[in-house]
């Protein structure tokens, strides 16, 4: 029998359809774009990277090593200790790329996900990885590559041997197979029928990779530069390097300078040399950022931000309430204001805001080190605050965490469940600079680093905004928003836009509350310098009184009254003509002891001060200019000489 | 270089699986090298040193046997090794061998650190000034223990001819080690000694070196010559520095000694001393062609002299020190290995059995459970 195609089967029903009989149909994708995705979809090396230590981290892994040959690159190995794949998974992987069996029920089967929780790695880790695009990342890298895998308890490793086709803009649709490279498989017998874990060896990686991983553009443009005698802006070097090889390819021919001296061999402390170099403070010339590192440095930054390692030092929700900053649990309903939090000494804020994110890994840690460097998660928020002088006198840490709270008709449409935890963290200065911004981490991972948009925030917020580092932790949903790069977002998915209107009102929660407590500050300050202010008046016509009275006699007790009176303006030479002249009050003395003032209604200053007014009460009433004259008469010396003085003025 | 924008040409097919053929390295002799000789010196090392660690720098070849004999070794005194591997090949195949053999080795449950690797370079670019082999050589560092198993020349050519030769290397390490290291460490050097593979002027200062020794020593020449089979006062006679035409054991005990005296005369400058803890002599052809050595450095504490005649110390004449006779006599006892072994059945047996079984673990067929397959391989050497 001749099978027909979908399309002309399709056709055929077209023809025989009319209104009472439409065609039912589903739509289908064609396997061809998979073919188109398998090329290469990333921008970056570290793209790359990232996804194969996300593979290894969905397989159990607690180590990943990645050893390059630097500065050469011409081979690349990346090994892990996680569960390794049977023959099947293997099978199914070289067989269904893009069709990842994570996240289905195959997955159990095939034994890459727990039994009955197809989400879950066996050894109880949220797997990152869906689409099953992942291992051919390395495509990117390079068209020649070899895995080597074992499963515990077998007594047989497995080794694929494969190469890449380059995807031909001119394929015919129609004749043009999806296969997308060849592979070949065998097994050898393991010595160690205990030993588990994957390593893939990348061999002749791209001209164009190996260039960009040697920043050989940016030490031409470098050198340009310097050939034209650019003075105005000139291009800087990186400060830390592996070499300059854009020149000659002689390794004797470059000086490499990296953040650690020779005596730094632990893994960990290189990595925190790193970080602190970009971390510096105090520099003359200027604050570092990712440009005081080559390609290969900035490569090993973004790797750091990007895979579900550690902190540097500690989890953000671990932090306890020893810190020496305000915290705030923020609200999901728009326009209110944060609340203030005590979080006890030995309370973290997990346990404070019965927080999930950041907990014990269940399958007991995950570590990556590239290059005997130990990466992990650059971001340190300090108590201190980064630059002294502040209306606000400490860091600001704000917590919360939402959910969509949509019925199964909405959540078919918003595409599932969404629900998050996050923080928004305020100092005076962000360091490193590059953490300025806010990170997205689906399952612990992220592929768009800090956008320091804060997710398309419209409002300015002075400088504000440049003081806030921020983290999304989601707990369920976002995966469907986030394109299959993972570099960036469906703008217009639900998920996406339900999370872009908390984090907003978010950071107005934060912005408000920082203006509220800068202005309580001044508000306060003013005060104080007030209430200084009177002591000291209040002292001085003390003194003229005891002078004036000798001091047996009674201390003086000026009482203020708020009188209403007409409004008086510098124009108002005529006020018999101003028939509809406005009221005004004013603070006024009418009592020193026992004499009472009565002022007129019509005022001949416009303001006074208080302590000038009750000054000129206490010195004439100290030396007994008042005892003899009427109220209205006290009242209308005053007011001239109030008028006189302000004339003065 | 081509276009950059492209990926580079490629072979036709993805790596192909190496067919494993047994090599010279897979024979006995060479297991009791790596068991009696190699494990035996880096035991004394280990029962002696303080460090958990044990940095090993050697040449693996694709098997990475060694390396795997060393992790035991360092298993039962109870200390990790941390490894560095050199071994350049251009061939894709030959590379994927080496690469499964060491995801197996990681697999056993060895004590190695997480940075040990091997490097995809050639040792001898250690010599470099700025070379990223020196850089991890110098990261690494210093070792407890150096393996150059090279089985080839140390110097077949002139200084400063075309590449870098391992005479070289040797030197460029000892120089670092020196300046670097604060502890004992050992030195295991494995090469050919065949007059066509190493170079006449090499081999004439050498022997000048000796005869230099020899005059000015009555009791190191008395040894020398003993040591290299010879009547009194040949090594005077000027056929001493002409280089036979055919390999012999006495030619491989000539070069040994020369090579003794000139790592002597480095050391003379420097704050160490060296011992010969072991030496084997085998054979690769009808004579006797290669040598194994084991030589263990450790620093020596040096009086300074009082020039100014205060406190008259008398100096210590490092020169003289290191003319010591021990070097010939040690060499004196360096013994032919396949001599040995065949006039030891058992022994022979045993590391017959052992080098099977580790092969077949390694995935070579060695037969059925009498590994016929490789018995019959050996006899055909």
């Amino acid at each position: 029998m001749v099978s027909v195609k979908p399309h002309i089967a399709l056709a055929n029903e077209i023809n025989e359809s009319d209104a009472s009989n439409p065609v039912s149909t589903s739509l289908d994708t064609n396997r061809r774009i998979i073919r188109r995705v398998t090329d290469g979809i990333y921008r970056e090396p570290w793209a790359a990277f990232r996804e194969l230590i996300s593979n290894a981290y969905d397989a159990d892994a607690n180590l990943v090593r990645i050893t390059t040959d630097w500065p050469r690159f011409k081979e690349i190995h990346i090994s892990d200790d996680g569960n390794g794949m049977s023959k099947e998974a293997l099978a199914y992987l070289i067989k269904n790329i893009g069709g990842s069996a994570k996240r289905t029920k195959t997955a159990s089967e095939l034994g890459i996900s727990q039994d009955g929780f197809s989400d879950t790695s066996p050894g109880g880790r949220k797997l990152i990885g869906k689409i099953g695009i992942g291992l051919f990342a390395v495509n990117h890298l390079t068209q020649h590559f070899q895995i080597m895998t074992k499963k515990k308890g077998e007594g047989t490793r497995t080794i694929a041997s494969i190469k890449m086709e380059t995807y031909q803009d001119d394929e015919d649709a129609e004749t043009s197979a999806t296969e997308t490279g060849q592979v070949l498989i065998w097994q050898e017998e393991a010595t160690n029928n205990q030993q588990h874990g994957t390593t893939i060896i990348l061999r002749d990686l791209r001209p164009a990779i190996i260039q960009s991983l040697q920043s050989i553009q940016r030490w031409k443009a470098i050198h340009e530069d310097d050939e034209t005698s650019n003075t105005e802006f000139p291009l800087a070097a990186p400060e830390y390097h592996i070499g300059d090889y854009s020149k000659s390819s002689n390794e004797e021919d470059y000086d490499l300078k990296l953040p650690w001296g020779p005596q730094v061999r632990d893994p960990l402390q290189r990595f925190t040399t790193l970080f602190e170099a970009l971390s510096e403070r105090e520099r003359a010339d200027r604050r570092p950022d990712l440009m005081t590192l080559d390609n290969y440095f900035q490569m090993l930054w973004k790797l750091s931000l990007s895979c579900p390692v550690d902190y540097i030092e500690k989890h953000p929700f671990d932090m306890t309430g020893k810190e020496n900053m305000y915290f705030f649990r923020l609200q999901n309903e728009a326009r209110k204001k944060a609340d203030p939090s005590e979080i006890d000494e030995e309370q973290t804020l997990r346990s404070s805001f019965e927080l999930k994110s950041g907990g014990k890994d269940p399958a007991g840690g995950f570590s990556v080190l590239f290059d005997d460097i130990e990466l992990r998660r650059p971001v340190r928020l300090p108590s201190e605050l980064m630059r002294k002088q502040q209306r606000v006198d400490k860091p600001l840490m704000f917590v919360g965490q939402h959910q969509t709270n949509w019925t199964e008709e909405e959540e078919k449409r918003g595409g599932g469940k969404l629900s998050f935890e996050a923080y928004l963290y305020w100092n005076s200065g962000i360091l490193p600079k590059e953490n300025n911004g806010v990170l997205i981490n689906v399952r612990g991972a992220s592929g768009i680093l800090f956008d320091q948009t804060f997710l398309s925030y419209q409002v300015s917020e002075q400088t504000r905004l440049r003081q806030i580092t921020a983290e999304i932790f989601i707990i369920e949903g976002l995966e469907g928003a986030l394109n299959a790069d993972r570099e960036s977002f469906n703008f217009s998915h639900p998920h996406y836009l339900f999370l872009r209107d908390w984090f907003h009102n978010a950071v107005r929660q934060l912005t408000n509350k920082h203006k509220e407590i800068g202005a309580a500050d001044l508000k306060a300050e003013r005060a104080q310098k007030q209430e200084k202010a009177e002591t000291k008046h209040k002292a001085l016509l003390q003194d003229i009184w005891i002078k004036s009275k000798g001091e047996d006699e009674d201390k003086f007790e000026v009482t203020f009254t708020n009188i209403t009176h007409d409004k008086t303006t510098a124009s108002d030479t005529d006020k018999s003509e101003n028939l509809f002249a406005e009221q005004a009050v004013s603070s006024l003395p009418t009592r020193i002891n026992d004499h009472s003032i009565i002022w007129p209604n019509n005022l001949n200053f416009e303001e006074v001060d208080r302590s000038v007014v009750e000054s000129l009460v206490v010195i004439l009433e100290a030396y007994d200019l008042f005892a003899h004259l009427k109220p209205e008469v006290r009242g209308n010396l005053l007011n001239d000489l109030l008028s006189a003085l302000e004339d003065e003025s | 270089m081509g276009d950059p924008s492209l990926p580079p040409s490629l072979p036709d097919g993805p790596a192909t699986p190496v067919i494993k053929e047994f090599m010279p390295w897979h024979k006995p002799r060479k297991q009791f090298i790596r068991k009696k000789q190699w494990a035996k010196a880096a035991r004394d090392l280990l029962s002696s040193m303080n460090n958990d660690q044990v940095n090993y720098m050697t040449l693996p070849g694709k098997d990475l046997l060694d390396i795997e004999v060393m992790a035991e070794t360092c298993r039962e005194n109870g200390k990790k090794l941390n490894f560095l591997g050199f071994n350049q090949s251009s061939d894709d195949s030959e590379l994927l061998a080496q690469d499964i053999q060491l995801f197996d080795t990681n697999g056993k449950g060895l004590p190695f650190t997480d940075r040990s690797k091997v490097l995809s370079r050639k040792v001898e670019e250690i010599n470099g000034n700025k070379t990223i082999a020196k850089q991890t050589f110098l990261d690494m560092g210093p070792f407890h223990i150096i393996n150059l198993d090279a089985c080839n020349s140390l110097a077949n050519r002139e200084w400063g001819e075309t590449e870098t030769r391992l005479i070289d290397a040797l030197k460029e390490i000892l120089d670092l080690q020196m300046t670097h290291c604060g502890h004992d460490w050992l030195l295991f050097l494995t090469t050919k000694f065949s007059p066509s593979n190493i170079h006449d002027s090499v081999f004439e200062k050498l022997m000048e070196a000796i005869k230099c020794n020899a005059n000015q020593c009555a009791t190191f020449r008395q040894e020398a010559e003993r040591c290299l089979g010879l009547s009194s006062g040949d090594i005077s006679l000027p056929t001493f520095t002409t280089k036979p035409n055919g390999a012999s054991d006495g030619f491989v005990r000539k070069c040994t000694l020369g090579l003794g005296k000139w790592l002597y005369h480095q050391l003379c400058q420097t704050q160490w001393n060296m011992e010969i803890v072991d030496a084997y002599s085998y054979a690769t052809g009808a004579q006797n062609n290669m040598l194994s050595l084991v030589m263990k450095f450790h620093r020596v504490h040096q009086k300074p002299e009082d020039r100014t005649g205060i406190v008259p110390v008398a100096s210590q004449n490092r020169s003289a020190q290191y003319t010591d006779s021990r070097l010939a006599q040690n060499l004196g006892h360096m013994r032919n290995l396949d001599d040995k072994l065949s006039s030891n059945d058992d022994c022979m047996e045993n590391l017959i059995e052992e080098a099977a079984n580790q092969l077949k673990q390694r995935g070579y067929n060695t037969g059925n459970d009498n590994h016929d397959l490789y018995r019959e391989w050996l006899k055909s050497q």
